[in-house]
């Protein structure tokens, strides 16, 4: 069973938001007003912290993309009162929608904050309607949803490959935003896997994680020169 | 007179309450569909017509497919004796409109179901998840198993090739 992970190059990110918008598109996550956002409430799966360092004009501004880590130890997964988020055998930790009874305890445990709430009734541009994602569901008023490493890509290209009966191989899975990245600063596959490119550049001396002596044992790995993440 | 001390208009109104809710439960509708033609699967099946004749996508997608008026029509062009449904057919037909079938077997929108992978790689029959709908005299209008999570699970068991039945991004999404 491989175990899904995903390195980011903070060097060669030059923090366009390309994958936030493939991830938005690719899951079918909905658009909040201004006035929404104002209030902390917009929904986006994936975002950019920046940090800004020196005074002006000598400024160093680095975007630290910002996605569920799916960490091995999961504290989301140890407050849920109805196992609606665990971590699947893969790895991945899942949401599963109708399950949630929307109480965001999980939200609170995540030390990242990355689960995201629907306050509102999800809703698009009426243009928008029919480009829809069929592979992913709509999420209704009330959940928490977050990043899922387009595992709904995992179902498909795994179905594809049982149909045809061939092995499946790690390559047909990858999420919309390492498809994306037009930097190629992202890079996604089985970590334990010893020839897989994540599993060297996450063994690399320049990988780091995000609050690591939490012990959460995040699988987003960033890759940085100056060793230190906020 | 106040009408709440009186008994009889009491229990006068405890009757209509409960005449109410039993009309509303003869009346509301009870999950099953109406079907706008009287389809009959076991006339079709006797006649030698396999399934993929009309469920055309079993082997090749996700989805069966529910047949269209031009599949229909392939054999009901010219009828020879003509009945009230035949004519149905013919009449949606040539007013280019499609026939109205409620879909009946449906999963919610978080669950992948794919009908190649059960049908092709598992070998399932159609009958293990939909009954003897090739028995049919009348449409369908509910489904003959009732098509629950756990039914899927509870068969997922019995596969040996799947090693955790109980993994929930398995199915939802
Ligand atoms: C492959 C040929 C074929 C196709 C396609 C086909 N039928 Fe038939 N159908 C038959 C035959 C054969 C009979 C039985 C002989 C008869 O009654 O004409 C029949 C009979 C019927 C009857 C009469 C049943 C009865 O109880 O008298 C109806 C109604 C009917 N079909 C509807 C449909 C509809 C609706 C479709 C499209 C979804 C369809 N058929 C597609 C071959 C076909
Ligand atoms: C493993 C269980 C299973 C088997 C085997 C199966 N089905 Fe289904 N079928 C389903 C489920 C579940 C749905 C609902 C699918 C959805 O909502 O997308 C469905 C839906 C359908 C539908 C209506 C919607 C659609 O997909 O177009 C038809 C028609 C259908 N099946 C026909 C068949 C036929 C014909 C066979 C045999 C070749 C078959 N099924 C075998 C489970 C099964
Ligand atoms: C002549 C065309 C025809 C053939 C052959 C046929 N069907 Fe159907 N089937 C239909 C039509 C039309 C409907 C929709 C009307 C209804 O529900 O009865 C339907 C509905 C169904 C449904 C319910 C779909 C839903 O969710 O609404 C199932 C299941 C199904 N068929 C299975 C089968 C199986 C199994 C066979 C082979 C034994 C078969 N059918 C053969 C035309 C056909
Ligand atoms: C009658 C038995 C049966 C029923 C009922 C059934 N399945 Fe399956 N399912 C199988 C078989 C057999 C396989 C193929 C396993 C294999 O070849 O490894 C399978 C495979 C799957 C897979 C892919 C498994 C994987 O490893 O990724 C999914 C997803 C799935 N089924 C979903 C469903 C859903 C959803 C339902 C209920 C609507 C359902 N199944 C009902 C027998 C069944
Ligand atoms: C084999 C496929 C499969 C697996 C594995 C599976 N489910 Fe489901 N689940 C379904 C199907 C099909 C439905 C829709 C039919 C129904 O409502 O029962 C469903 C519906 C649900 C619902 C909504 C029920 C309702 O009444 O609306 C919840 C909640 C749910 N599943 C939770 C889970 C959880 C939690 C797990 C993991 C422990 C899980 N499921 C594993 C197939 C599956």
């Amino acid at each position: 069973m491989p175990r899904w992970g995903m390195v980011i190059d903070l060097n060669t990110c030059t923090g366009c938001g390309a994958c936030i918008a493939a991830c938005k598109n690719e899951n079918n996550v909905a658009y909040s007003s201004p006035e929404e956002a104002e209030n902390g409430r917009a929904l986006s799966w994936i975002n950019l912290l920046p940090r800004y360092e020196g005074e002006f004009p000598n400024i160093h501004i680095q975007y630290y993309p910002m996605l569920c880590m799916q960490c091995d130890n999961p504290p989301c997964i140890k407050v849920c009162p109805v196992r609606a988020t665990y971590k699947a055998d893969n790895g991945i930790v899942a949401q599963i929608y109708p399950r949630c009874i929307g109480c965001r305890y999980c939200m609170a445990a995540c030390p990242y904050t990355v689960k995201y709430f629907n306050w509102y009734e999800p809703k698009w541009e009426p243009e928008m309607i029919k480009s829809f994602n069929p592979d992913v569901s709509l999420r209704p008023k009330g959940v928490v949803e977050k990043c899922t490493f387009c595992h709904h890509r995992l179902i498909e290209a795994r179905e594809e490959a049982m149909v045809e009966g061939i092995e499946f191989q790690e390559e047909q899975f990858v999420p919309a935003c390492v498809e994306t990245c037009p930097a190629r600063a992202m890079h996604f596959g089985d970590l334990d896997d010893p020839n897989s490119m994540v599993s060297k550049l996450a063994n690399s001396s320049r990988a780091v994680r995000f609050l690591e002596d939490l012990g959460t044992e995040p699988k987003v790995y960033y890759l940085s020169a100056s060793e230190k993440l906020i | 007179m106040n009408l709440l001390k009186n008994q009889w208009f009491l229990i006068g109104a405890g009757l209509c309450g409960i005449l109410i809710l039993v009309v509303l439960f003869l009346v509301l509708p009870n999950g099953e569909v109406t079907q706008p033609i009287a389809f009959n699967h076991k006339k079709h099946r006797d006649n030698n017509v396999p399934c993929i004749v009309c469920h055309r996508f079993y082997k090749e997608e996700k989805r069966a497919g529910i047949p269209p008026v031009n599949v229909c029509i392939t054999c009901h062009e010219d009828v020879i004796y003509p009945t009230p449904e035949k004519i149905k057919i013919q009449n949606y037909f040539s007013q280019h409109k499609a026939i109205p079938w409620q879909q009946v077997y449906k999963v919610p929108g978080h669950v992948f179901f794919s009908h190649r992978l059960h049908v092709n790689r598992g070998n399932l029959a159609c009958k293990s998840c939909h009954g003897e709908v090739g028995q049919l005299e009348q449409p369908v209008t509910k489904q003959l198993i009732p098509l629950k999570m756990k039914y899927c699970i509870d068969c997922h068991k019995t596969v040996e090739t799947i090693d955790n039945p109980y993994e929930c991004i398995r199915c939802h999404r």
